[in-house]
C-alpha cells in the first residue's frame, strides 16, 4: 500500500476521527484506525462500536491495500509535520510516514483484525436538510441523561412522522423538545432513540459547508451520510417515556424577562449557591423578579432584582442555576417566558422567536427549605 | 458534613445527661450521631442521620430529652427534626413519567406466594427476640413489612455475622407482606439460587423468563447478598434486576455478612445502589439477650431449665444465636435420651465437652512458631536482626500475639523476641492495632491466627 496526500487534508479529518476513538478500551484494536487505500481515494475509518465514522478522501495511490495502524500516534505525528506531502508507504508489518525531512515507522496490525463496520445500503436512504438537524441537536441534546439506570434517557429521541420531525431528550430534571417541518421525510413515521455522542459530531462536520445528509435507518442502528463522512451509531432500545403527557398545558403564571439579563443576574448569584444543589432561588413580588442565595459553607450571600412582566400571584420556588443558564444559553431571542404553576411543578421556557410548540424546554425546581 | 461544626455545647451536654440514664448501646444507636443546635427561642433543631432516626427519637426517647432540655438547659424547647443527608439532590423534583403509564409497571400476579416456597414457617417476627443489639434492624424490617416499597428504607441492607438472625429477619419480612398484602408478589433467594437461576436462565436460552420472575415482584428478599463476588454477569444482572424494581418502587431487602463497603469484588454501581436506603446491622447480643433467646426457645418447646443452666449456656456460647439455640436442644436431647433431667453438674461436663475450655496454656515460642508458618517464613526469623518488611511484619505480629494472648510481660517478650527492647514490642502491638483497624483483610488473618493457637 502506498499513497501521498498534503499534510492538512488529513489533519482535519483526523481531528474528527479521533474523537470517536476511545482513549482506552479492552479491545485494543478500537484504538486503532483502518486505513483503506482504494482507486484514488483513501478511506480512514474509526469505531468504538457503539458508534463508528469512515472519512473518504481524495488521495494519489500508488499501491491499494488496507491495513490497521494507532489513531493518537498516527494523529501526533501528522498534527506536528509542517505543511508537506506526505508519503505513506506500508510494509509486512510496519507503516513508514515520509516526509521531506525523514520519515517515520509504526506498527501496524492486519485489517482483518478490525471490526466489520456496517453496510451503508444507500437505496434506502432518505435526504434531509442538513442546517434543520443540526439546530435541532444543538437545542436538545444538551437535556440527555447519563444515568445509566434508566437506558432509554441517555439518548435522544428523535420522531418523524409525515412532513414533520421533532427530537426530545431528557434527565428527568429538564427536557428539550424541538419540531420542524421537513418536507424531504417522504412520509416517515419512525421513532429513534440516539445516542448523543453521534449526533454532536455531526454539526461538526456541517459547520463551514451547510448540505443536505443522507439517513439510513437500520434494525438496530442508524447511519448519517455527510459525503465525505459516514457516521453510524447504534440505536438506543425503547421504550421512550411518555414525555408529552409531562409538558404542563395549564400553566397559568406567566413570566417574561429580559434573557440577557437574567442570565447574567443568575451567572452571579449562583456563584455563592450551594456547590452540590447550586441552587438560586426565584421570588416573584409585586411584579419585581428578585434571586438570591445563601451558602452557610462559606457564609455567603447573594441578592439581585430585576424588571420583569409577570400576571400571576406572588411565588417563589428554587432552580438549579446551572439547568436555568444551560437552558437560557439555547433559548433564542432577547426575551425569555416562564410558564410556573407551583413552586414544586415543571416550568416551561422558550423565546419569542420560536414558537412555543417548536421549541421548548421544561425545568424542574428544587425544593425550598423551610 | 456540618455535623461536627454546629453540635452546639447545650446539645453536648444534653446527650452527657442522657447517656448516664439509658442503655449504653440505645445512646450509641440513636443519640450518639445527632447534632443539635436551638434554632431561635422556642426550637431546638436536630439534626440526624436520616428519616427513620427521626421517627424513632421521636417515638422513644422524646421524653427524655425534654427532660434533659429542662435539667440541663433550664428551659422547654420544641423539636424539630432535620435529615442531614448528604445528598441534597433530594431537594430536586423530578419529572414523574411513571405517574401518567401504570401500564408500564409490572401486574401483580394472583399468588403472591408463588416462587417462594424456601420461606420457612419457623421464621416470623413473632419468634424473633429483640434487644438493644438488634432492635434497629427489627424496627426497620417491620417498617418494611407493614409497607414494602413506600418507606424511605428501600433497599433494606441488613447485615451481621453468622447465626444472628438475618435469614430470620429476611423470611419474616416475606411473610408478614404475604398475609398483609395478599395480592403482592414477594420473592426469597440465595444470592446463589439467584446466581444458579441466572446461569440455568443462560443455558435453556430462557433469559427473558428469568428477567420475569425476578422483576415481576412487589418485594425481592435475597439473602447472603456477598456470595455474588466476583461474578461479574451475575452482578450485572442483579444491578438490571435492582433498578427495574427501584425504579418502579418495589422493596428490595439484602442481607450479608458485612457492610456493603468490605464486600470484595464488587461492582462500585451496586455498591453504592445497596447503600441508598437503610444500611443497618445486626450485633451479638448482650449477654440478658442471649439469655431471653434461650428462654424464648424454652418456652416454645414448652419445656424448663434451672436458672443456672440457662445462665451456664448464655455464658458459654456468646457470638452465636444459632449455635446458643443448637447447644440448648442438645442439652434437652441428651436429657431426654437418658431420661435424666438437665442439672447443672450435667450441664457443665456436656458443654465442657462441645466448648473445651478455649485458653490452652499458649507460649511465646508456639505463637512464633504458628504465625510463622502463617507468613511462610522459617520460625528462626522471630528471633533474627533480618528486617525485611514481610519478616518485620510477621515478627511484630507475634509480638502482638503474645501480648494479648499470654500473661508474659514486654521485657520477657523482648527477650525472646532474639532479645530486644520492650518498647520494640511496644511499638510492633501498636503498629498492628492501627493496621488491624483500617484493613479487616488484615484482621482477619490476625483473628485467624489467633483462632488457630486458641482452638
Amino acid at each position: 500500500m502506498k499513497f501521498s496526500l498534503p499534510k492538512s487534508r488529513l489533519t482535519n479529518y483526523l481531528q474528527h476521527i479521533l474523537q470517536v476513538v476511545p482513549g482506552k478500551s479492552t479491545l485494543p484494536i478500537l484504538t486503532n484506525v483502518l486505513i483503506e487505500a482504494l482507486d484514488n481515494k483513501l478511506k480512514i475509518s474509526a469505531t468504538d462500536l457503539d458508534v463508528s465514522i469512515t472519512a473518504s478522501l481524495e488521495c494519489k495511490v500508488s499501491r491499494k491495500g488496507s491495513v490497521s495502524m494507532p489513531a493518537k500516534i498516527l494523529f501526533d505525528i501528522i498534527r506536528e509535520v509542517p505543511e508537506c506531502d506526505i508519503v505513506f508507504e506500508a510494509g509486512s508489518s510496519r507503516m513508514e510516514i515520509r516526509i521531506p525531512n525523514g520519515s517515520y515507522k509504526i506498527a501496524t496490525v492486519a485489517a482483518d483484525d478490525f471490526p466489520k463496520l456496517p453496510a451503508v445500503n444507500t437505496k434506502k436512504e432518505i435526504r434531509i436538510d442538513g442546517a434543520g438537524l443540526v439546530k435541532m441537536i444543538q437545542k436538545v441534546a444538551f437535556a440527555c441523561s447519563d444515568d445509566e439506570t434508566r437506558p432509554a434517557l441517555n439518548g435522544v429521541l428523535w420522531q418523524t412522522q409525515g412532513e414533520r420531525m421533532q427530537m426530545v431528550a431528557t434527565d428527568g430534571h429538564r427536557l428539550a423538545r424541538m419540531a420542524m417541518d421537513n418536507n424531504k421525510l417522504q412520509g416517515l413515521n419512525d421513532d429513534v432513540i440516539i445516542p448523543p455522542k453521534v449526533l454532536n459530531l455531526i454539526p461538526k462536520f456541517l459547520e463551514n459547508e451547510p448540505r443536505d445528509i443522507g439517513i439510513i435507518f437500520g434494525e438496530n442502528n442508524i447511519i448519517f451520510n455527510l459525503g465525505d463522512i459516514i457516521l453510524t451509531s447504534r440505536l438506543i432500545e425503547g421504550p421512550y417515556p411518555n414525555f408529552e403527557q409531562v409538558i404542563p398545558t395549564a400553566n397559568d403564571k406567566k413570566l417574561v424577562v429580559s434573557k440577557d439579563v437574567l442570565a447574567s443576574a443568575v451567572r452571579r448569584v449562583s456563584i455563592l449557591s450551594n456547590v452540590l444543589t447550586h441552587q438560586v432561588k426565584f421570588s416573584i413580588k409585586n411584579g419585581r423578579l428578585t434571586l438570591s442565595t445563601t451558602n452557610a459553607d462559606v457564609g455567603g450571600e447573594g441578592i439581585e432584582e430585576l424588571d420583569c412582566e409577570y400576571n400571576g400571584e406572588d411565588i417563589e420556588m428554587g432552580y438549579n442555576a446551572n439547568y436555568v443558564t444551560e437552558i437560557l444559553g439555547k433559548v433564542e431571542g432577547d426575551e425569555v417566558t416562564f410558564e410556573l404553576s407551583s413552586p414544586v411543578a415543571a416550568g416551561v421556557v422558550y423565546g419569542p422567536t420560536i414558537p412555543r410548540e417548536d421549541y421548548l424546554c421544561l425545568v424542574m425546581p428544587l425544593r425550598l427549605a423551610d | 458534613m456540618q455535623t461536627e461544626q454546629v453540635n452546639s455545647k447545650q446539645w453536648k451536654d444534653c446527650l452527657k445527661y442522657m447517656s448516664v440514664r439509658m442503655k449504653e448501646q440505645s445512646f450509641n444507636t440513636w443519640l450518639k450521631q445527632t447534632s443539635g443546635t436551638p434554632a431561635d427561642d422556642n426550637e431546638f433543631l436536630l439534626r440526624v442521620p436520616n428519616q427513620f432516626v427521626a421517627d424513632w427519637i421521636n417515638g422513644h426517647f422524646g421524653d427524655l430529652i425534654n427532660e434533659a432540655f429542662r435539667e440541663v438547659l433550664g428551659r422547654d424547647y420544641a423539636i424539630r427534626y432535620e435529615v442531614n443527608d448528604n445528598g441534597n439532590e433530594d431537594r430536586q423534583v423530578s419529572i414523574n413519567f411513571e405517574k401518567q403509564e401504570p401500564a408500564h409497571s409490572p401486574a401483580p400476579k394472583k399468588t403472591n406466594t408463588e416462587g417462594t416456597p424456601s420461606l420457612s414457617q419457623r421464621y416470623r417476627f413473632n419468634s424473633f427476640v429483640v434487644g438493644d443489639f438488634n432492635q434497629m434492624a427489627h424496627a426497620a424490617s417491620l417498617a418494611v413489612a407493614d409497607a414494602p416499597g413506600i418507606t424511605r428504607y428501600n433497599p433494606l441492607f441488613i447485615y451481621g455475622g453468622t447465626g444472628l438472625g438475618k435469614t430470620h429477619l429476611l423470611q419474616a419480612i416475606g411473610h408478614r407482606i404475604v398475609e398483609q398484602f395478599p395480592n403482592k408478589r414477594v420473592f426469597y433467594a440465595t444470592s446463589e439460587k439467584f446466581t444458579s437461576d441466572f446461569i440455568t436462565s443462560i443455558s435453556e436460552g430462557a433469559v427473558s423468563r428469568f428477567t420475569r420472575m425476578y422483576r415481576d415482584v412487589d418485594a425481592l428478599l435475597i439473602d447472603d447478598i456477598q456470595f455474588l463476588t466476583g461474578k461479574e454477569s451475575t452482578q450485572e444482572q442483579f444491578f438490571h434486576t435492582f433498578n427495574s424494581l427501584y425504579h418502579y418502587g418495589k422493596q428490595i431487602v439484602l442481607t450479608s455478612d458485612r457492610p456493603p463497603r468490605e464486600i470484595k469484588d464488587l461492582e462500585e454501581r451496586l455498591l453504592s445502589r445497596f447503600s441508598w436506603g437503610l444500611v443497618t446491622d445486626l450485633q451479638a447480643p448482650d449477654l440478658e439477650s442471649r439469655m431471653a433467646i434461650l428462654y424464648k426457645k424454652l418456652t416454645s418447646e414448652g419445656i424448663s431449665l434451672p436458672d443456672d443452666v440457662v445462665r451456664l449456656v448464655a455464658d458459654t456460647v456468646t457470638t452465636n444465636i444459632r449455635e446458643l439455640e443448637g447447644t440448648l436442644i442438645r442439652l434437652l436431647a441428651y436429657a431426654s435420651l437418658k431420661k435424666t433431667t438437665v442439672d447443672l453438674s450435667l450441664a457443665r461436663k456436656l458443654l465442657s465437652d462441645a466448648f473445651p475450655k478455649q485458653k490452652k496454656q499458649l507460649t511465646i515460642s508456639s505463637i512464633q512458631k504458628m504465625t510463622a508458618e502463617y507468613f511462610d517464613i522459617d520460625p528462626t526469623m522471630m528471633k533474627a536482626k533480618k528486617k525485611t518488611s514481610h519478616i518485620a511484619l510477621a515478627r511484630q505480629v507475634a509480638m502482638y500475639l503474645s501480648r494479648s494472648l499470654t500473661n508474659s510481660s514486654l521485657k520477657v517478650i523482648g527477650g525472646e523476641f532474639g532479645g530486644r527492647d520492650h518498647t520494640t514490642v511496644i511499638h510492633a502491638c501498636d503498629i498492628i492495632s492501627k493496621k488491624m483497624a483500617v484493613e479487616p483483610a488484615f484482621r482477619e488473618r490476625i483473628d485467624q491466627i489467633s483462632a488457630s493457637l486458641l482452638y
